[in-house]
């Protein structure tokens, strides 16, 4: 499956190189720029919607709307270090 | 004496290559990067001693690597056949196929060899993955599509070098900084080079803070740098949930090659924002993903056999490997770059070097780069939205390398 390795640009015509780079970055991005629409659509749609879907809830998850309680002191160590690093800043 | 001659020349010592010593030397220097710099340790501690393991040598007869899956036994030219022996081990007559089990290393790297393991690190992925920071701002996503570039740049500077259009694939993936995505292209591709490409592919993702400063420095302005970008929106809970859906639908029927790793992958992100499913989602991101990376990295590690690995092609594999993320980085943070002159609300340039998918260590980048320049620009989250965008389209460059040159 190796063939003899030498360097060669005449191995990108020789195996349509070009031909196959460009087409498959082609597809990556028509499929992400489709995926870009697509999550852009959302809101309006679901806002459109909204009438007849039902309502959001959620469904004894862990993941509540109530921060649990290690999220609580990640935030509260967040703004204590941020309040320290600005009393910094202004005292130079 | 004879007895002990004959058994030290088949001990390791007496068996010993130069190949193997230097190999199990690259596995010990990976273990230590991994437990003394704590770089990517739950890959590089598996895989470093994996190649300590697949480089210990053995005889032939002992099969016990992973490249000795066994089968039917052939002695010259034909099918052996053995005596079927019954309870007593008395022999009946009969006479059967004589069969070669394998060794174990085979079976765990029948795993890799076939596919099996990077579809199931996919889900788990998945289900650890919040996308909210790319559903609030879609047109980051297509900072993880220029990140493809690296790919593809990557493919044609190694068929430049003469590998084949199946191998230059296998090693152009390299680029997409996807460890799971790089083995299953190379197990359908160029299986032969399963092992540098994997080797090159988990040690430049321990590497990005390494290798992308540099190029994101060189390529923007401190003006460019200092740009602060809105907050992300909130996102709601039914978009979550649409999202994986739409998502997958749109990917595979674009590219079908990539059904089976983005299918996994927005599976396990379904059974995480569904929040019905919890305990499927907690055991795909924990349990699942631990084990499978546990044994993905061990064997991945050695196959690395020296006889295998220490070959000319490998020294290629790696210089392609580092151009690849190189160009990759480059890609993303040009293109976004690009995207400024026709936005009004800019976007850090910056952002643009996570669209190489080494999640979250390429975010993680962006924003210590960022805060050099100014402590209190929060980059990170907005560097996740290209970073799992990137995760998304180098699956899909996977799948459209695999569709055009399989077969």
């Amino acid at each position: 499956m190796l063939a003899e390795l030498t360097f060669s640009f005449e191995n990108i015509a020789k195996h349509n190189g070009v031909g196959i780079a460009v087409t498959g970055l082609l597809i990556v991005f028509t499929s992400l720029v489709l995926i870009s629409f697509a999550i852009a659509a959302m809101p309006k749609v679901l806002g459109a919607l909204e009438g007849y879907l039902p309502a959001e809830h959620d469904h004894h998850s862990n993941s509540s709307s109530k921060p649990s309680a290690d999220e609580a002191v990640a935030v509260a160590i967040g703004f204590a270090l941020h309040s320290q690093s600005q009393a910094k800043d202004k005292t130079g | 004496m004879d007895i002990l001659l004959k058994f030290l020349e088949t001990t390791g010592f007496g068996l010993m290559q130069p190949g193997n010593a230097m190999m199990i030397v690259v596995g010990l220097v990976f273990i230590a990067l991994a437990i003394i710099k704590d770089y990517e340790p739950l890959l590089l501690l598996p895989i470093g001693f994996g190649i300590v393991v697949g480089n210990i040598p053995y005889l032939d007869e002992m099969a016990l690597g992973v490249y000795d899956s066994g089968g039917i036994v052939v002695e010259g030219g034909q099918i052996a056949l053995e005596d079927i022996k019954d309870a007593a081990e008395e022999p009946t007559g009969e006479q059967q196929v004589k069969f070669n089990p394998g060794s174990v290393m085979a079976y765990i790297y029948f795993g890799v060899r076939y596919g099996i393991f990077p579809p199931l690190i996919f889900l788990g992925i998945g289900a650890m993955t919040d996308f909210s920071t790319m559903l609030s701002n879609p047109k980051l996503v297509l900072l993880g599509a220029a990140a493809q570039f690296g790919v593809f740049a990557t493919f044609l500077g190694a068929l430049c070098l003469g590998f084949t259009p199946e191998a230059a694939g296998a090693i152009g993936i390299i680029g997409g900084a996807d460890g799971p995505t790089a083995i299953f292209l190379s197990a359908k591709l160029a299986p032969e080079l399963l092992g540098p490409i994997a080797i090159a592919a988990y040690s430049y993702m321990a590497l990005v803070p390494v290798i992308q400063p540099p190029i994101m420095k060189l390529l923007t302005t401190r003006e460019e740098r200092l740009i602060r970008m809105k907050p992300p929106r909130q996102v709601s809970k039914r978009e979550k949930i649409l999202f994986p859906i739409i998502a997958f639908l749109i990917c595979a029927m674009i590219a079908p090659g990539a059904m089976v790793l983005l299918g996994m992958m927005f599976f396990g992100n379904l059974l995480k924002e569904s929040g019905v499913t919890e305990r499927l989602a907690n055991t795909a991101r924990t349990s699942l993903v631990d084990s499978v990376t546990i044994l993905l990295g061990f064997s991945v590690g050695a196959s690395t056999k020296a006889q295998n690995f220490l070959i000319p092609s490998s020294l290629q594999i790696f210089a392609l490997g580092a151009t690849a993320f190189a160009v990759a980085t480059a890609a993303g943070v040009i293109f976004a770059k690009i995207m400024n002159l026709f936005l009004k609300e800019k976007i850090n340039p910056l952002v643009g070097a996570a669209g190489v998918s080494a999640v979250p260590d390429s975010a993680r980048v962006v924003q210590m780069v960022g805060q050099q320049e100014d402590p209190h620009n929060f980059l990170l989250m907005h560097a996740m939205a290209p970073n799992v965008a990137g995760v998304i389209g180098s699956a899909v460059a996977a799948g459209v390398l695999w569709s055009v040159l399989a077969g």
